[in-house]
């Protein structure tokens, strides 16, 4: 966004009488190719588009409004409008615009002297892919090998409906009337490859993606081998009976499944007073092997950032230390809410009202060889339904899964399809048996995790022992 | 929002760079969220979107660009960008014929007046005024019962203005008013808290929630909220279960509905793909999509490539008479465009989705469904699920289950997952009830999310696997 537009609404912000502006401004560029089984590239989209979102106090109060177009009259309406929106509002006295004057900012209405930070050396450049009709024929070549690849690698494809690959750009800037004005760039491009494959009646479909900062670290192979593999496995997959046994989840799986349940580190959901884990700070909440923390510095993540949403800098936390709850994710509000201190977790988009969320999870390994974990359990590669199937307040889950058993040598007995499992996700914490030594990354990159096995969760089915 | 001229010429530019068709989708969104939480303005947040899709399509290749710009030198570019992708295109002969004369933006006939837009400046439609309504709806949650522990009230208001333009001549416009109102509840007896909504919706202005009662939203909501909290687990087996009527329609919806849309039809990703004609559910079920009903949240006058809306009937008597069908699907198969190309928003290419789709009623009474089960499940209730293309696997949540024992209602359970195969489910439904409602929701698929509804009576499925851990 050109900084004379950030200047403006600020400087109207400023003679409208508000006590604090945020502006935020995202734009995002993506290419996205795929075919569909027919040999050729069925459809490309090219997308390009930005939107700005302001949040303005005025009277302690809150006003939020955005806006897709960038002319000036609109942006001054989208600031109007926020300022209007404000005066519906109960006030809240502890929402202000502060963040500023720890990072070089200056304390008054400011408007210039915007500190600039950007996170450039993490926007990878490959310099054979600058010409973009090279790159375009680079993105068609690989979309198009990994449609051949799957049909080729297998006799029993009976349809390739989902291949492509994608470039996605984002840029984002954060300014406000303290001074702040944070810009940074992220690029990735994502390859997404999937096999249906049929024998006799049944029919079997996996599909696997992998993100990568550089085209040329793209991992096809992955997704050929991934989704070959565990469709065909899951053509010989059946029940197993309905009981009770050890589980390990995937990095995956497990990612998604501390996703569902984020709001334990949620300081917003303790403010609104359905985090369970509210009153549970510095008290055991988890098994105490278990140690998470999150580590938005950490440069292998996807999800790398420099600063947070309200452009507070980031630093790596803890979350749980050896069972241990330690920290909850704050922002400006909640920390002054709660009186602590703000740890640089903010998250709002450019169109919604602040709140917090993590960033880059680390689960710290555990002692356990991972030969030794999957004897005599349950390994889950995939769940289904899972936003639908949890309920965050409770910790009660049920989702469809599939996987593999394993028996009591770590040999696998049975592919599993057409079951689910059950549990509740802040018992689970505490039911860990083993945490494995080695540290993988999910494949979207910002969740990292050993195995974990986890004892006694319900499997259910339509047979019985 | 776009002249007819700068239209005309990005689209005769289109041509020129062989396109064999292309069309140009512009929309202008007005949006407002109001929410109270315990009895208090939580958030009031407005905005607007504003931008335009430009499809190119090389005999049934489909590029696709997006722009917030709506200046001539802006779209062309666009065009000339798109185009690079279809390398092909450089020894394409550029369309020999032009655009046919647009006098014109015609605009769509409107088969769905509504009231209390985002446009209104009446006192009845003010911020003051929706705010009071929604601090009722709020107290009713809160006051339901003592064990309501948080209510909240929403209001989604949206008003979205679409022109359409294409190669053929089309040039015609829609305004789209949606009104969507939710109630949440959070019930708590000091150690479990369980949260359960009601919501209700339609294509109109804010005028539409005259006709409904917030009390009764609001009570459902924490009647819901109250019943899951005092709910045992639910077992895990296989049993035989009575899909809710209303909002179990979500299960048809996902498990077989989306597998009769033409994305998933025309590659070969669904298991009804050359079942056309042929019996895939039981002769007892009859299902349709209707985008045409009054005033319903999944209704449209025109679809998003501008063609008229149209009621479509998908299974007759559980034979399979037709799929849905955008343009791309029918060049790709043939089969005709059924009016049910739609998208969020400017950022998708269309594609054919459901609208309003139901099963249409059968003779049975409820009570005789209840009565025919010795041990089973009623899923009175349902939370989100998915569907696994390709296969039609899918997965269902309970929200609000009661056991069934001996021919009657018995305890209700919780945490339970309904798992199966959207073709074989079609084939074990035994009982149509006659008690036939229906829900609303927004559904996530190709071309983003859109408003739909769902709709059945009661079911009764001879055997579906239940997943919980009681």
């Amino acid at each position: 966004m050109k900084t004379e537009l950030c200047e403006h609404i600020l400087k109207r912000a400023k003679d409208k009488e508000t006590t604090g502006c945020e502006l935020l401004w995202r734009r995002d560029e993506s290419i996205a190719m795929k075919s569909a089984g027919e040999g050729k590239i069925n459809s490309v989209t090219h997308s390009n588009r930005a939107v700005v979102g302001v949040r303005i106090i005025k009277d302690h109060r809150v006003g939020i409004s955005y806006s897709e177009a960038m002319d000036v009259e609109s942006l001054d309406c989208m600031l109007d409008e926020a300022i209007n929106n404000s005066r519906f509002l109960d006030s809240k006295e502890y929402e202000v615009i502060d963040v500023g004057s720890d990072s070089g900012g200056i304390n008054s209405f400011g408007l210039m002297n915007f500190s600039e930070l950007n996170n450039d050396e993490l926007f990878a450049k490959e310099s054979e892919w600058d010409n973009q009709e090279a790159l375009l024929q680079k993105m068609q070549e690989m979309t198009l090998f990994m449609e051949s690849e799957i049909r080729a690698r297998s006799a029993l494809v009976s349809s390739i409906p989902y291949n492509s690959v994608n470039k996605v750009i984002s840029e984002f800037v954060v300014a406000n009337s303290l001074g702040i004005h944070r810009q940074s760039r992220r690029k990735f491009y994502t390859a997404h490859t999937g096999a249906v494959l049929k024998r006799s009646n049944t029919i079997a479909g996996f599909w696997e993606n992998h993100l990568s900062r550089r085209l040329r670290d793209v991992d096809l192979e992955y997704c050929l081998k991934q989704s070959l593999q565990r469709a065909n496995d899951i053509l010989d997959a059946r029940p197993i009976p309905t009981g009770n046994y050890q589980v390990v989840f995937s990095p995956e799986t497990l990612g998604t499944l501390f996703d569902c349940f984020s709001i334990i580190f949620s300081s917003k959901a303790s403010l609104e007073g359905h985090n369970p884990f509210k009153d549970k700070l510095g008290t055991s909440v988890a098994n105490q092997e278990l140690t998470i923390s999150d580590r938005p510095l950490y440069p292998a993540g996807l999800a790398y950032s420099l600063f947070d949403d309200e452009g507070m800098m980031r630093k790596d936390m803890p979350l749980i230390e050896r069972g241990i709850l330690k920290n909850f994710y704050f922002n400006s509000a909640t920390a002054r809410y709660f009186k602590s201190k703000n740890n640089g977790f903010a998250r709002r988009s450019p169109r919604g009202a602040l709140d917090v969320s993590g960033q880059q999870q680390y689960i710290s390994p555990g002692r356990e060889n991972n030969s030794n974990l999957l004897n005599d359990c349950f390994y889950i590669i995939k769940l289904e339904g899972i936003h639908a199937g949890a309920n965050p307040v409770s910790g009660e889950f049920s989702f469809p899964a599939q996987g593999y058993l394993y028996n009591s040598r770590g040999e696998v007995t049975q592919s599993v399809r057409s079951v689910t499992v059950a549990g509740n996700f802040y018992q689970m914490l505490s039911q860990i048996e083993a945490i494995g030594n080695q540290v993988e990354r999910s494949s979207t990159g910002d969740f990292f995790a050993p195995k974990i096995r986890f004892k006694g969760l319900k499997i259910g089915s339509d047979t019985k022992n | 929002m776009l002249s007819l001229n700068v239209a005309q010429n990005v689209l005769s530019s289109a041509l020129d760079k062989g396109a064999t068709f292309a069309d140009i989708f512009v929309e202008k969104n007005r949006s407002l969220l109001i929410k109270t939480l315990n009895g208090k303005v939580d958030k009031l947040e407005t905005g607007t979107d504003f931008g335009i899709g430009v499809r190119l399509i090389f005999g049934t290749k489909v590029l696709y660009g997006i722009t917030n710009s709506c200046e001539e030198h802006e779209l062309l570019t666009l065009v000339n960008s798109i185009a690079l992708f279809e390398k092909a295109s450089v020894c394409n002969k550029p369309q020999q014929r032009g655009i046919p004369p647009i006098p014109t933006i015609t605009r769509a006939l409107n088969q769905h007046p509504s009231s209390g837009g985002l446009d209104s400046h009446k006192s009845e439609h003010s911020y003051d005024y929706k705010i009071e309504r929604l601090l009722q709806m709020d107290q009713t949650v809160q006051k339901a019962h003592s064990r309501i522990s948080q209510a909240q009230a929403q209001l989604l208001q949206r008003l979205q203005n679409v022109a359409i333009f294409n190669s053929e001549g089309l040039a015609i416009s829609d305004e789209r008013h949606y009104t969507r109102l939710t109630a949440f509840a959070v019930a708590s007896d000091g150690k479990e808290q369980t949260v359960a909504s009601k919501s209700l919706g339609a294509l109109d202005g804010f005028d539409y929630t005259n006709h409904i009662s917030l009390d009764a939203l609001g009570e459902e909501a924490a009647r819901k909220a109250v019943t899951i909290l005092n709910a045992k687990l639910c077992p895990a087996e296989k049993m035989p279960v009575i899909l809710g009527n209303g909002f179990g329609g979500v299960i048809f919806h996902e498990a077989c509905g989306h597998l009769l849309e033409s994305a998933a039809v025309e590659k070969q990703a669904s298991i009804f793909t050359d079942k056309m004609d042929n019996i895939i559910a039981s002769p007892i079920i009859n299902a349709i999509d209707d985008g045409t009903i009054k005033n319903a949240w999944g209704s449209i006058n025109i679809d998003d490539e501008g063609m008229a809306s149209s009621r479509l009937e998908l299974i007759r008597e559980g034979k399979l008479v037709n799929f849905m069908m955008d343009l791309v699907g029918h060049l790709k198969t043939g089969y005709a465009r059924t009016g049910s190309a739609r998208r969020e928003s400017y950022r998708f290419p269309p594609a054919a989705r459901m609208r309003n789709t139901f099963i249409a009623p059968g003779s049975h009474s409820f009570e005789e469904m209840i009565t025919s089960i010795d041990y089973g499940l009623w899923a009175k209730n349902f939370g989100g699920g998915s569907v696994q293309p390709g296969t039609g696997d899918f997965n269902f949540v309970v929200e609000e289950g009661h056991l069934i024992r001996n021919g009657k209602i018995a305890e209700a359970v919780k945490g339970a997952t309904l798992i199966g195969n959207g073709a074989e489910v079609l084939k074990n439904i035994s009982m149509v009830g006659c008690d036939l409602d229906s829900g609303v929701g927004i559904c996530g698929s190709v071309s983003g999310s859109v408003p739909v509804t769902v709709g059945q009576p009661s079911l009764k499925v001879d055997a579906i696997v239940v997943g919980g851990r009681g």
